[in-house]
């Protein structure tokens, strides 16, 4: 019953400490990590997609950053960053920073994975159709791409760790 | 850096990647053994494929500290015993090699099945010797990245105190002294490079057929 106690408890949920703070909190790093990571990994994987140019860096860069330990990359940021910033930002910083290195190789991988599956018919139809090059990437690859591209957002972890002060 | 440090403390350090690298190792062939059923019969559940695979996804998303800590009370062990260590490991390589194992029986075609069943084999057979060996090349890529990672997640387990070479990280964090870190970082980039390297060599010696492209 302490279970049911504890999730009962409106002292839990509210407050600054509370759990309905710390699901905000979550979020937003999730979110934030999200767009920074997007607007890195994803003109990238587009770029490399569309020229096929740098795939053998991609594939081994994301691989080296998978086997990146996040949790000493945090704890080196934290004793490198920590005298830079006085308020919660020594904390929060260089959290950011290992989440956005962890989830830019997923979005870049699939990003280019995505764009280099396209058929090259479409393509082709499109070049057919007078489409340029830039803008056939968009129209034609970008929503063909879609669906590969997205469940790699969803894929990504919410890793958490308690907050040592 | 402290090369001082480094040299003083060898002993340990190589402890600890002992102790890493079984961390990484055991639970990968443990969930391997146990992804290839569950990978067949999600293959095989027709339309509710999507919905296993996912449910197996699924897994995946429990944060790793959450589940080292609460192992102990479901499995009734001790809280610094390394047996939760592994099997939150195992559950969480399970939950990509359902998928992968599943896709890659799903990359062996059809008529390639029906021939092996026109010369004789029985569905066990058939799958042991013709399916799951087809499948090898799909079944490897997927265990490089559960491997990977898996080397990456262990350093985790250092928070609840288990030995390997995220016991570095938490020293250095105590002691605000850069070398440990440093050296855990890299020795951990190594074992995973190397993991990566015993995996695909693996896969390669499995999958004869393929040797011509390489």
């Amino acid at each position: 019953m302490r279970f049911f106690g504890y999730l009962f408890d409106p002292e839990k949920w509210g407050g600054p400490e509370g759990i309905l703070a710390l699901c905000g909190q979550h979020l937003g790093y999730t979110l934030v990590t999200l767009m920074i990571a997007g607007a890195i990994g994803f003109p990238f994987g587009v770029y490399v997609g569309h020229t096929g140019r740098g795939v053998t860096l991609v594939a081994g860069l994301a691989n080296a950053l998978r086997a990146l330990p996040s949790l000493g990359l945090l704890v080196l940021l934290v004793i490198l960053c920590g005298p830079l910033f006085t308020s919660d930002l020594a904390f929060a910083v260089p959290s950011l920073i290992v989440l956005v290195l962890l989830a830019v190789p997923p979005i870049m991988t699939t990003t280019y994975a995505g764009i280099a599956a396209v058929d090259p018919a479409a393509v082709d139809a499109a070049r057919g159709m007078a489409i340029g090059r830039s803008a056939s990437s968009f129209m034609s690859k970008f929503p063909a791409r879609c669906r590969s591209s997205f469940p790699a957002c969803g894929m990504q972890r919410c890793r958490s760790y308690p907050r040592r002060r | 850096m402290n090369l001082d440090w480094i040299i003083a403390e060898a002993g340990t350090i190589g402890t600890l990647f002992l102790w890493h690298f079984g961390l990484s190792v055991v639970p990968v062939l443990l969930s391997l053994v146990l992804a290839i059923p569950l990978g067949w019969l999600a293959h095989r559940s027709g339309f509710m494929r999507p919905f296993w695979l996912g449910l197996a996804g699924l897994f995946y998303t429990i944060p790793s500290l959450a589940l080292f800590v609460l192992l102990p009370l479901v499995l009734h062990t001790r809280i610094l015993d390394p047996i939760n260590v592994v099997v939150a490991l195992t559950i969480y390589a399970l939950a990509m090699l359902v998928r992968t194992v599943a896709d890659g029986l799903s990359t062996v075609s059809p008529e390639t099945l029906q021939a092996a069943t026109a010369m004789g084999y029985r569905p066990a057979a058939r799958f042991l010797r013709v399916e799951l060996p087809l499948a090898v090349p799909a079944i490897t890529a997927g265990l490089r990245v559960a491997v990977v990672s898996n080397v990456s997640i262990v350093s985790i387990a250092a928070l609840i105190g288990t030995p390997q070479l995220g016991s570095l990280f938490t020293q250095g964090l105590q002691l605000r002294f850069l070398t440990p870190i440093v050296t855990g970082i890299v020795l951990c980039i190594v074992l995973a490079a190397l993991l990566d390297l015993a995996v695909v060599w693996a896969g390669f010696r499995l999958s004869p057929w393929n040797r011509s492209n390489k």
